[in-house]
């Protein structure tokens, strides 16, 4: 019996003694370790932060093209004239000048570019007085270059 | 070796006598026989710098290479083109910053394998946004089709579709522009806006095999993400397409990967299309829909004079729709020279020189090139390896002599495997300028 009873006891301690330890009734506080991560985890971890720089690599990638694709362009450079402004005006509205700057062509080539531009990449239309002032700023900035191969690049048969 | 130095600036003096009056110039230059006199001779010589062994043999009336194209060395040298240095590239030759179009100078083309780094760019639009996720991004087939097919990048990857890997030229439409007389519009590039990089895909064959081709399939039209230049949401900046022979082609594919890695944001992240020998402007960036048509495209880039080639030739500066033009398709064959810039000066004394580049020549091959140190009165053939694979571009080399010291130009020619050379001058001269692949020159000063 009284075995039974000192186990009952003890028993009864036992239980005591672990509820309180485990309760910060007394004892070391240990904070609770979380589990290990599982490998999905820490893969799923590690593909958000792949993407997240991804992210932010396209999106500095973006900044730079974008401070490439629009320089900081105003009229004068264009050479001076009357026009410069409304010619710049027109069309940097789409794209730089250095595809102006680079080309050479005669006045009736110009003129044409201006339908093309109309009819085929969505330029605004430009009235009448406006169109020739551009145009005849264009011929006289960027004109025709004189055939540099000699006298057998100009056409006898350029009538037009 | 080389320095990569300009030679003796050209005297403004003979530039501009050509300039202002050609024919007097020529007469004053070369004589009333076409012979380079005395006196002439040596201003001309003085106005490069150096003596011309061959000057005998100089066409009458075709002003020296180094007087009639700026020496394209990035080094900030008198006269030489503008350069721009982009993110992971190579400084490459400004055509415009808006739309962004760079070329590539032909000595940084030296690579079997085009790096990326080297690619020349050309835009029509502005460079879209990079996806946020691009194995989600999705590329649309319909159209003349039984089952249009939507597909994602990640299905691509996931091995759906073989995957195959390439060596493929891809050149632009307008490679060789500036050589034609009078000036076309658009951006004038040399012979610098081809490259020939590994691309890993799917072939177009495949998907609209999958998606169940029709028998009334018979063009294709390409769409991309890109926006207009305007910002108008309702225009393409450009959609091309082409007959539906070149898209059952084994070698046109939908490129996933370049060189290895995923496709860099400029080069048409992270889908193009990539449909080899053949006007790059078909090879559609950032690519997102391919519509199957009964008829031929009529998309932004169709028709007209663009992308589109005289079949009758036009007087050169005349006006003209296109109406009766053909869409550009295989390339013509063309070289570069690319161990040697044009304005390198070599050491006195250097009397044999190693040359070395590529050729390439649309849907053909090159079967042969020759180079002359003497204006074309002599030819050396070169030794030309065989293509990678098909559409692979085709190194080839050899060894010139130099008789003296002085002044020499390089010609360069290939040989397509029908027997067509490049020629002398750019031919079928068309108002925007395609097809220019004549014989190039690089001008070298010895001593």
């Amino acid at each position: 019996m009284t075995l039974t009873r000192a186990l009952v006891v003890c028993l009864i301690l036992t239980v005591v003694v672990l509820f309180g330890q485990k309760h910060g009734l007394w004892g070391v506080r240990e904070a609770a370790r979380p589990p290990p991560p599982t490998p999905a985890a820490i893969a799923f971890q590690r593909a958000q932060q792949e993407a997240a720089a991804r992210e932010a690599a396209a999106r500095e990638e973006a900044a730079r093209l974008a401070a490439v694709a629009q320089p900081e362009e105003t009229p004068d450079v264009l050479p001076p004239g009357e026009g410069r402004e409304e010619t710049f005006a027109a069309c940097t509205a789409c794209h730089s000048t250095a595809v102006i700057r680079r080309s050479r062509l005669s006045r009736e080539r110009w003129d044409e570019l201006i339908d093309w531009m109309v009819e085929r990449q969505g330029m605004n239309p430009l009235d009448a007085e406006h169109r020739r002032l551009i145009v005849d700023y264009l011929a006289t900035a960027f004109p025709e270059a004189p055939p540099a191969a000699g006298r057998r690049a100009v056409s006898p048969f350029l009538t037009d | 070796m080389k320095q990569k130095r300009q030679i003796g600036r050209p005297e403004r003096g003979l530039l501009e006598l050509y300039q202002d009056d050609p024919e007097r110039a020529d007469a004053l230059v070369w004589g009333r026989r076409g012979a380079l006199r005395g006196a002439a001779l040596a201003s001309m010589g003085a106005a490069l710098g150096a003596a011309i062994p061959f000057a005998g043999r100089m066409p009458e009336g075709l002003l020296p290479a180094a007087l009639a194209q700026p020496a394209p060395s990035g080094g900030g040298g008198q006269g030489g083109p503008q350069m721009i240095r982009l993110e992971g590239k190579e400084p490459l030759i400004l055509q415009g910053e808006r739309p962004l179009n760079a070329e590539t100078p032909e000595t940084l083309l030296d690579d079997e394998v085009t790096p990326a780094s080297k690619m020349f760019v050309r835009n029509n639009g502005q460079v879209p946004e990079a996806p946020r996720d691009p194995r989600a991004w999705k590329i649309r087939i319909d159209g003349e089709v039984n089952q249009p097919l939507e597909i994602t990048v990640g299905e691509l990857e996931g091995g759906r579709f073989p995957l195959v890997t390439r060596r493929l030229q891809l050149e632009c439409g307008g490679n060789g522009r500036s050589f034609f007389s009078p000036q076309t519009r658009g951006n004038q590039w040399g012979n610098g806006a081809v490259s020939c990089g590994e691309w890993t895909g799917v072939r177009l064959r495949d998907l609209l095999q999958a998606a169940g081709l029709k028998e009334s399939g018979k063009f294709t039209g390409h769409f991309g993400a890109d926006p207009h230049l305007s910002g108008d949401p309702n225009r393409q900046a450009i959609s091309r397409g082409m007959r539906i022979e070149k898209a059952l082609d084994e070698d046109t594919i939908i490129a996933i990967r370049l060189n290895g890695e995923p496709i860099p944001l400029i080069h048409g992240a992270p889908a193009r299309l990539v449909t080899p020998g053949w006007p790059g402007s078909l090879s559609q960036k950032w690519l997102t829909r391919i519509w199957i048509r009964d008829r031929p495209h009529d998309g932004q880039g169709m028709g007209g004079t663009s992308y589109r080639v005289p079949v009758q030739p036009i007087v050169p500066g005349s006006r003209n729709d296109g109406r009766d033009f053909v869409d550009l398709e295989s390339m013509p064959v063309r070289s570069v020279l690319t161990n040697i810039a044009h304005g390198t000066r070599l050491p006195a004394g250097t009397r044999n020189l190693d040359v070395r580049g590529f050729a390439w020549a649309g849907d053909k091959t090159v079967r042969a090139v020759h180079v002359s140190v003497d204006y074309g009165a002599t030819w050396h053939e070169m030794r030309v390896a065989d293509p990678a694979n098909r559409y692979a571009w085709q190194r080839w080399s050899g060894r010139v002599s130099l008789p003296t010291d002085g002044y020499y130009e390089i010609w360069y020619r290939a040989t397509d495997s029908d027997g067509r050379m490049q020629p002398h001058v750019a031919g079928n001269w068309n108002p925007q300028g395609y097809g220019a692949n004549p014989i190039s020159r690089a001008a070298v000063l010895v001593g």
